[in-house]
């Protein structure tokens, strides 16, 4: 049991996704570029160097905390699981959503530099390693398990909505950003992409139809891509009958710098933003992000299976006329079920395509120094959105503090109080955000070790590191004096 | 403006630290019970099938030219008669038929069976060759018998046709044996499960004739034989056919490893739905039995899992009825499935309304079976 929980606790906390640094927006911080590339820091240059400039740390899944999973039972010091008689899994499964995603997203930045050019332009570079993930579970899946499939009488077991997408990837970004006018920025960023290795679920169609009769059809669509160091061996009736890592490349340098490397897996990316400022105090922006692509084609293989399968029943007309025995007929289904189902194995190169973000943000310059932003981020993966909407107030002392407060409605969860703060200590910049401070916490004791959790994570955030920076840029005021002196 | 950004940062220092823990988890008071328990349901069987499916023609199940069936049991040479069987008579020579039985091999089912049913048209065909130029008359006795019941056929001595001499030697001919001589629908509906017969042949000389010589003179020779034709025309009320087997349910002794016990099951449904082309309704009843204190544990009852098609006036079926029945196993059968070692079975089957049914090969039944079944999985 106790593997159990701790399995469902490492694949909630462990999977979850990171989305977006809502509360980086309106900071002024050389970060906030990869958000929206029209976006500039107040420092002439910028520099992010590898291990130190930090890493970004997002959790977000939309369904089940720890206290849906473990709940008090009955003395009340004990405690009972989701899967105890007592516990009401009508209670459990009305947290389960149709989809049901978990999506880690992993951002190293290996290098970034940004630096002025000319009046108002800026140029930045960015080498990144990232790892996304992007899993959904069906809601059918879990109502499956836990009541079982007279439910869907009458109806399907709907598991299109399932997904599986895991890769990793570096980044190299060039771009650049400059007004065009007084009131207009425009940045844009081309980026390079270079797979590291891919799996990917191409899921068109995949469920079953629970007929009156209570006859089956099972039909699916799917293919599985994968590019990496793998081996899929397939028996002589195209069944998988083993997988080989292949270990060998790395165990020299050159093996091990060739995969991070992966040069044969390139791709393309852009993300293009702008802001307008519409009066003195009020500025809107929209940026797309991520924009891109990968084609893979290095270590490919492709899975693919399609068909449908009815199950009626075992016929018993041949076991009747004594054709057959009732183990014969059995024996039948299943290797019809199996050929239904052949897995054909291909070495095609296939693309993914990146999960992209589009943004549209305003804010309102109450002072100087301080404002109040709106900030809608939509993150579309595949056929998914996912929308969170935040509302910030933000505090920019030139580049020496800025320190922003938040609040987001994300992941069906109203009560993400975020913040962040920065500051500059002679050219280094240290800088701390989380999207959701977990002001509420859980303790979990087993033996003498304790962990602390927070009481809810479907929304955990944690952007943290070090940047270098150099100069100051001032905003010139473009207003003119009311009165000239001569 | 300072003062208004201190108060703000001054917002964030204090909310920071504010987090608080809610509540503590102590795994170790963490309650080992888990388990599952959802109702999963699956087509079992299924079928399409017709009489002819169920039973092929051979020499004891016969289809006519209107596909009726009809049960045929055969005994040759039960009378094989030359001169020298005959007694030594100068007029009336008499001969003795051996005594001998039929046995229908049926003795283990009709152990299992009580209640009534009656063939309306069964028939006995005694065939025979006979070249014996005087009139031959057979005085044929039968008996039913199962167990201390005994019916007799009633049958009254027949005579058999004679060869037209000189051009016929010998003439083939048979003797029907029916409702309209005997008691033979009484006999064939007891059911019988050996059939003995015996009797006596009559030679009638039309002349005197030397009781020494002329056996020898004349190599006459008569040889007759049975066919027993029960054709399906019947009326069934309540027969009942039961079997006690061992219990197939029971756990076995090295089952404490297996998670999924009969006796953790919540509940079984076998919803059983038939289109019967049949004339004939079945029941079927299920009970654990245990042996050592004659009691009977729990039972299962599904009293019209198939309806009786409807007949037209000569007892044909005319169409299906259709039927869905729920046999249901509660948790209370499966917590005794444990304490009997016997399951008793109960087969019980109904004609249509009260007249006679016919069974032909082209009937059909289409059913399927499904299970809904809630087991409760111990994951512990």
């Amino acid at each position: 049991m106790k593997y159990i929980l701790t399995v469902i606790l490492v694949v909630v906390a462990l999977n979850a996704a990171a989305q977006n640094s809502q509360v980086l927006y309106f900071m002024n911080l050389p970060q906030n570029h990869l958000i929206n590339p029209a976006l500039r820091p107040s420092n002439a240059v910028y520099i992010g160097l590898p291990v130190v400039s930090g890493f970004n740390l997002n959790i977000n899944n939309n369904y089940v905390n720890f206290s849906d999973v473990i709940i008090n039972g009955q003395p009340k010091d004990s405690l009972i699981s989701f899967l105890h008689p007592d516990y009401n899994v009508d209670k459990f499964l009305a947290k389960i959503k149709d989809k049901n995603f978990l999506g880690p997203e992993l951002t190293i930045p290996i290098l970034g530099i940004g630096f002025s050019v000319g009046k108002d332009g800026y140029v930045f570079l960015d080498i990144n390693t990232r790892i996304e993930s992007n899993i959904v579970l069906p809601g059918d899946i879990f109502k499956l398990a836990l009541k079982g499939n007279e439910q869907f009488v009458g109806s399907k077991i709907d598991l299109s909505s399932l997904r599986g997408d895991i890769k990793g990837y570096n980044e190299f970004g060039v771009g650049y950003s400059r007004n065009f006018s007084e009131k207009l920025r425009i940045g844009i960023k081309g980026k390079l992409l270079f797979g590291i290795a891919c799996a990917s679920i191409d899921n068109r169609s995949l469920g079953i139809a629970v007929n009156d009769d209570y006859s089956h059809t099972l039909y699916a669509d799917m293919a599985v891509n994968i590019s990496g160091p793998l081996t899929v061996n397939m028996d002589s009736k195209n069944n998988i009958s083993s997988i080989d890592f292949d270990d060998n490349r790395f165990k020299t340098t050159s093996g091990i710098r060739d995969f991070i490397a992966g040069k044969k897996n390139m791709g393309l990316g852009l993300d293009i933003g702008a802001t307008y400022d519409v009066t003195e105090r009020i500025v809107v922006s929209a940026a797309i992000t991520d924009l891109g692509f990968i084609r893979w084609k290095k270590d490919v293989t492709n899975l693919k299976a399609s068909n449908h399968f009815e199950f009626s029943g075992l016929n018993m007309v041949d076991v009747v006329n004594g054709t057959k025995t009732i183990d014969e007929v059995g024996t039948d289904v299943l290797d019809s079920l199996k050929n239904a189902f052949v897995v054909s194995k291909s070495k095609a190169p296939f693309t993914t395509y990146l999960p992209f973000g589009i943004s549209f943000a305003g804010s309102y310059s109450v002072t100087k120094n301080f404002s109040l932003g709106l900030l809608s981020y939509s993150r579309i993966i595949s056929k998914q959105i996912r929308e969170a909407l935040t509302l910030s107030a933000n505090l920019n002392l030139g580049n020496a503090f800025s320190t922003s407060m938040s609040y987001t409605a994300e992941n069906h969860r109203y009560d993400n109080l975020g913040a962040g703060v920065a500051f500059r200590a002679g050219i280094t910049q240290f800088y701390l955000l989380s999207d959701r401070i977990p002001v509420v916490w859980n303790r979990i004791k087993d033996g003498n070790s304790n962990v602390i959790i927070p009481a809810n994570w479907n929304t955990f955030n944690l952007r943290l590191g070090m940047n270098l920076v150099f100069g100051n840029r001032i905003k010139e005021k473009s207003d003119k004096p009311m009165i000239l002196v001569e | 403006m300072k003062m208004r950004s201190v108060h703000f940062i001054l917002m964030i220092m204090v909310l920071l630290p504010a987090g608080c823990i809610k509540d503590t988890y102590n795994l170790k008071m963490l309650s080992k019970k888990a388990h599952l328990s959802p109702n999963f349901a699956i087509s079992a069987v299924k079928g399409d099938i017709s009489f002819s499916d169920m039973v092929k023609p051979n020499d004891t199940v016969v289809f006519d030219q209107f596909k009726l069936v009809t049960l045929v049991f055969k005994k040759d040479s039960i009378v094989d008669l030359k001169p020298t069987d005959f007694t030594k008579a100068t007029i009336v020579k008499t001969a003795t038929i051996e005594p001998g039985s039929i046995d229908l091999n049926i003795k283990d089912f009709l152990n299992h069976i009580s209640g009534d049913f009656q063939f309306s048209n069964p028939s006995i065909k005694f065939s025979y060759k006979n070249s014996f130029p005087d009139s031959v008359k057979v005085n044929l006795k039968a008996s039913a018998q199962r167990n201390a019941k005994t019916v007799n056929l009633t049958l009254a001595p027949f005579g058999l046709t004679k060869p037209n001499l000189p051009t016929q030697q010998e003439i083939s001919a048979s003797y029907l044996i029916d409702k309209s001589n005997s008691n033979l629908p009484l006999l064939i509906s007891l059911p019988p499960e050996i059939i003995n017969y015996s009797g006596s042949v009559t030679l009638t000389a039309s002349v005197k004739s030397n009781p020494v010589s002329d056996n020898a003179l004349i190599p006459s020779h008569m040889i007759g034989s049975l066919e027993i034709d029960i054709p399906m025309e019947l009326k069934i009320s309540n027969l009942q056919y039961s079997d006690t087997v061992d219990n197939f349910i029971k756990s076995g002794n090295n089952s404490s490893d297996n998670p999924i016990k009969p006796e953790n099951f919540d509940s079984l449904r076998v919803i059983v739905s038939a289109k019967n082309g049949f004339p004939l309704g079945a029941a079927l009843k299920m009970s654990l039995f245990d042996s050592s204190t004659h009691t009977i544990k729990s039972t299962v009852n599904a009293n019209a899992i198939l309806a009786p098609a409807p007949v037209d006036a000569n007892g044909k079926s005319a169409g299906v009825t259709e039927t869905s029945t729920t046999i249901k196993f509660t948790k209370e059968f499966f917590s005794f499935v444990n304490k009997a070692d016997k399951i008793i079975f109960w087969f019980t089957l109904n004609s249509t309304g009260n007249g006679i049914v016919r069974i032909y090969s082209d009937y059909r039944i289409n059913f399927t079976a499904a299970m809904v079944v809630k087991p409760d999985i111990n994951l512990k």
